[in-house]
């Protein structure tokens, strides 16, 4: 199979998620963290879905240690904003059937 | 300076050769390559690294059963009060050769690339994982502490969950994950070598599955945020570099006397020369003196790219390391 293909190992990983973990993902409530976008896909029945939270320069590490405390954990990357000092970052996620951005 | 963590290691590969070919070997080792280094010279060198002040020799290769003088080896590093360690395939273990480094080594890791089938196409071999099991019992029976060192793809992040059952279920104390480094015999599979995102979900996973298994397993993963890297440099930089262990870890012999900091095959540029022809004393103070000022720039240029890239984002500290330094010294 050749690499264009291929499925990442993180794209397997997120897989492994149900729609009751979906559920407690897009459930998370912390200060200084906004759920800004949700997409869910498996349309009538959705089973994963992905989206980005808004999260505060201070409220990072205690969000991604709430994260933590999950079961499972789906495909999860952070991005700093900011030109010059960091003013908040990215936390984007991909979870259950969603295996494409 | 540097990325220094609490132990300063040597990392020595006294031969290419190897039992297996595998398709990812850093160092192009096989059964035909016949380079090594001869054992009074490993003595002279591990004597003198210790007195440079390194505390942990680390034997690599090609696979370290397949160097006969082996023991020695590891008595010398011994005798000067050095910690051992040692990266094996694993299949290359017998009772004779076990017995032979036992009360000598502190630790055998023994890599695996994945799930049986996964591991069996790395490897080049059918079947190697099947005959991984008698050797590692016989590791863990013989009270050497075992780790298992597992290379991260771009394909098996997944994997790790796994990993960590078979650690468990082996008796390992130390689970490694190590990205895939894209030279020697694997220069091809650049592809496959993980990117961000994958190392980013290797951290997170690694996070949660220590918590979840507590310290019945030390579950260690070499990539590391921009911030938490640039917090180690920052540490290691109030320091002024005394000795090249202060600057310097790993410190890397290879099997042709060629010694390098950080990696396998790191840019000659910043070499320290050949410890066949001159003494690893005279070779770290030279290296002191004329190196040590390129060095220390691409080590900033590389704190300054671990600041552009911003504090969240995970790297392989090592590879990027390779990237900033590359053909950049004086």
């Amino acid at each position: 199979m050749s690499a264009r293909n291929k499925l990442r190992g993180s794209d397997l990983l997120a897989q492994r998620w149900t729609k009751q973990d979906l559920a407690k993902l897009i459930d998370i409530e912390h200060d200084g963290v906004n759920l800004v976008e949700f997409f869910p896909k498996g349309i009538p029945d959705p089973d994963g879905g992905w989206g980005t939270w808004h999260v505060k320069p201070d409220a990072l590490l205690k969000f991604l240690g709430t994260l933590l405390k999950h079961d499972k954990i789906p495909g999860v990357w952070v991005f700093p904003k900011g030109i010059g000092p960091v003013d908040g970052f990215d936390v984007g996620f991909q979870a259950g059937s969603a295996r494409e951005r | 300076m540097g990325f220094i963590r609490s132990a300063r290691i040597v990392q020595i590969h006294p031969t290419r050769r190897c039992n297996l070919r595998c398709l990812h070997c850093y160092s192009d080792s096989s059964p035909e390559a016949g380079d090594e280094l001869p054992p009074e010279l490993v003595t002279r060198v591990l004597g003198e690294a210790a007195t440079l002040g390194y505390d942990v020799v680390s034997v690599s290769g090609g696979e370290p059963f397949m160097y006969q003088p082996l023991p020695r080896l590891l008595a010398a590093a011994k005798a000067a009060g050095m910690r051992t360690q040692l990266v094996s395939n694993g299949l290359a273990i017998t009772p004779s050769r076990l017995n032979a480094v036992t009360g000598l080594l502190d630790q055998l890791a023994v890599s695996i690339d994945g799930m049986p089938e996964d591991h069996d196409r790395m490897r080049a071999q059918a079947g190697a994982f099947r005959r991984l099991g008698d050797r590692l019992a016989m590791v863990r029976d013989s009270g050497i502490t075992l780790g298992l060192v597992f290379t991260l793809t771009m394909w098996n992040v997944h994997q790790i969950e796994w990993a960590v059952e078979f650690a468990l279920a082996s008796g390992a104390q130390l689970l490694q994950i190590h990205p895939l480094e894209a030279s020697g015999r694997a220069a091809g599979l650049a592809d496959d070598v993980p990117d961000e995102i994958e190392a980013s979900a290797a951290l997170v996973e690694c996070l949660r599955l220590q918590r979840a298994v507590g310290c019945q397993l030390t579950i260690q993963v070499d990539v590391a945020t921009c911030g938490g890297l640039r917090q180690i440099m920052a540490c290691t930089d109030r320091q002024v570099p005394l000795r090249i262990s202060d600057a310097v870890s790993p410190l890397v012999i290879e099997p042709d006397g060629t010694c390098v900091p950080l990696e396998y095959g790191f840019p000659r540029d910043y070499a320290l020369g050949n410890v066949s022809e001159t003494s690893l004393h005279a070779l770290a103070g030279r290296w002191m003196e004329h190196v040590l000022p390129a060095f220390a720039s691409g080590m900033t240029r590389m704190d300054a790219r671990l600041a552009e890239m911003g504090e969240g984002v995970v790297v392989n500290s090592y590879a990027l390391a390779r990237e900033v330094l590359s053909g950049a010294a004086g």
